[in-house]
């Protein structure tokens, strides 16, 4: 078989593999949006300490639509809010990202889930109502090692600040000021878990 | 001829290794008193890389120039002056201009990448009563550099100067802000947190009572009507605004 048809026929398959490993980042609601009492809020507050360019983490929460991530951005203003519909949802673990060929979807440690119930279980979303789903920090960064240097991606901690994380929001999101926030209480723990 | 190869070769070699060696985070919180006689009193929680000096420098000179320093100054009572500057350096792959090329070129050297540099400034100004006054700028700076950047200190030193520059600029702002916000010499009473007794809660606020009406300010300018009796609790602000990746979150 002439080597054309070969990787013509291989096409679509490629084609495939690259659309299904791509993720798809809920868009935040922007500073100037008010608050729309028939939808419900998540939030977060994630950090990507960075001193490389390439890479990204993300916070994959499930609903009853469906799964959609919430990314970690760079930047000292790094809260997060998303605008969903009210419902049952729950965080189903997070995902590391480094090139195309090079990602993964993880799932948090069983010590984490321990130490976190919160991130193993449910939680309902009510309308016009802010929940707060904790504080994420990730890193990536380039690592020179002989003979050569390394692109890393990991998350590097995970909290839960609730009084700390509304005011950032309300600080970051003048217009949700004035919000029914869903309380959790505060716990705080290291992880390093990262892509190479 | 293999001299001059070879002198390239370890020229770019050892520039490899500054770059590699220069640290992008250096994480550093101090605190430093006022000018001599003065009741201000001012903390630098630094994470970038501009130099302990060169800040301290900078905002006392932009304090002293605004009287902020001295006995006559506005702030009529002891205050404290938050500031955090933190910054994140990317070296990215850039286009450097042919010039530059050119001339590392001419020198048998390899034009390096594009530096930019970030800088989220923010202040924090509180008075006896603990009231506060809180603004955030963030600024950006480009700047294309050849490996030359990081062998000649004077280049350094001039991304510095411009750096400090647009910190002086930030903070004359700030401290005419501060000064515009006064009334009658001091800061109007600011709540960090109102919460209703209908689960609403308010952050950053300023608060008018008059008889049955209160009147909430909010921190984007608008103002929200409520019931007096309508409030839970009322929590005067008595830290920095937490801020996200810096050391005082």
């Amino acid at each position: 078989m002439p080597e054309k048809d070969v990787a013509m026929r291989l096409l679509p398959f490629l084609l495939l593999f690259a659309v299904s490993s791509c993720v798809s980042y809920a868009p935040p609601v922007t500073k100037e949006e008010k608050l729309n009492e028939r939808m419900g809020y998540i939030f977060g507050e994630l950090v990507l300490v960075d001193n490389s360019p390439d890479g990204s983490v993300g916070i994959q929460v499930e609903g009853e639509d469906g799964t959609f991530t919430l990314e970690l951005r760079s930047g000292t203003a790094g809260i997060y809010a998303v605008a969903v519909p009210p419902g049952e949802y729950r965080i189903k673990g997070y995902h590391l990202y480094l090139n195309i060929a090079n990602q993964s979807r993880r799932q948090f440690s069983p010590e984490l889930l321990a130490r976190f119930p919160f991130l193993s279980r449910s939680f309902r979303v009510e309308p016009g109502r802010l929940t707060y789903i904790g504080s994420y920090t990730g890193m990536r960064t380039t690592e020179f090692r002989s003979p050569s240097r390394y692109r890393v991606v990991k998350l590097l901690d995970v909290g839960f600040h609730y009084d700390a994380a509304c005011q950032r929001l309300a600080y970051y999101y003048p217009e949700l000021n004035g919000a029914r926030f869903q309380p959790i209480p505060d716990t705080s723990i290291q992880v390093e878990e990262g892509l190479k | 001829m293999k001299r001059l190869i070879l002198f390239v070769s370890l020229f770019y070699i050892s520039s490899c290794a500054i770059h590699v060696l220069r640290p992008d985070y250096e994480g550093v919180v101090w605190s430093k008193a006022g000018g001599n006689g003065s009741r201000i009193r001012f903390e630098v929680a630094n994470t970038s890389h501009l130099k302990n000096e060169a800040v301290d420098s900078i905002l006392g000179t932009a304090l002293d120039q605004q009287g902020y320093a001295s006995d006559s100054g506005l702030c009529p009572r002891e205050c404290d002056l938050f500031v955090t500057v933190s910054d994140r350096l990317n070296y990215d792959d850039g286009l450097v201009p042919f010039s530059m090329y050119l001339s590392a070129f001419t020198l048998g050297l390899l034009p390096m990448k594009t530096v930019k540099t970030d800088v989220v400034v923010t202040y924090q100004m509180s008075d006896a009563n603990r009231n506060v006054f809180v603004r955030t700028y963030s600024l950006s700076h480009y700047a294309v550099g050849s490996i030359m950047v990081f062998l000649f200190p004077s280049d350094e030193n001039s991304m510095h100067g411009r750096m400090l520059a647009v910190l002086e600029r930030v903070t004359h702002e700030f401290l005419n802000e501060y000064e515009r916000t006064l009334v009658g010499g001091s800061l109007p009473t600011v709540y960090q947190r109102i919460s209703l007794k209908d689960g609403r809660e308010f952050f950053f606020v300023g608060l008018q009572e008059a008889g049955v009406e209160s009147t909430i300010l909010l921190n984007n300018g608008k103002k929200v009507q409520i019931p007096a009796d309508s409030i839970a609790t009322k929590t005067v602000m008595t830290g920095p605004v937490p801020m996200i990746g810096s050391p005082i979150w």
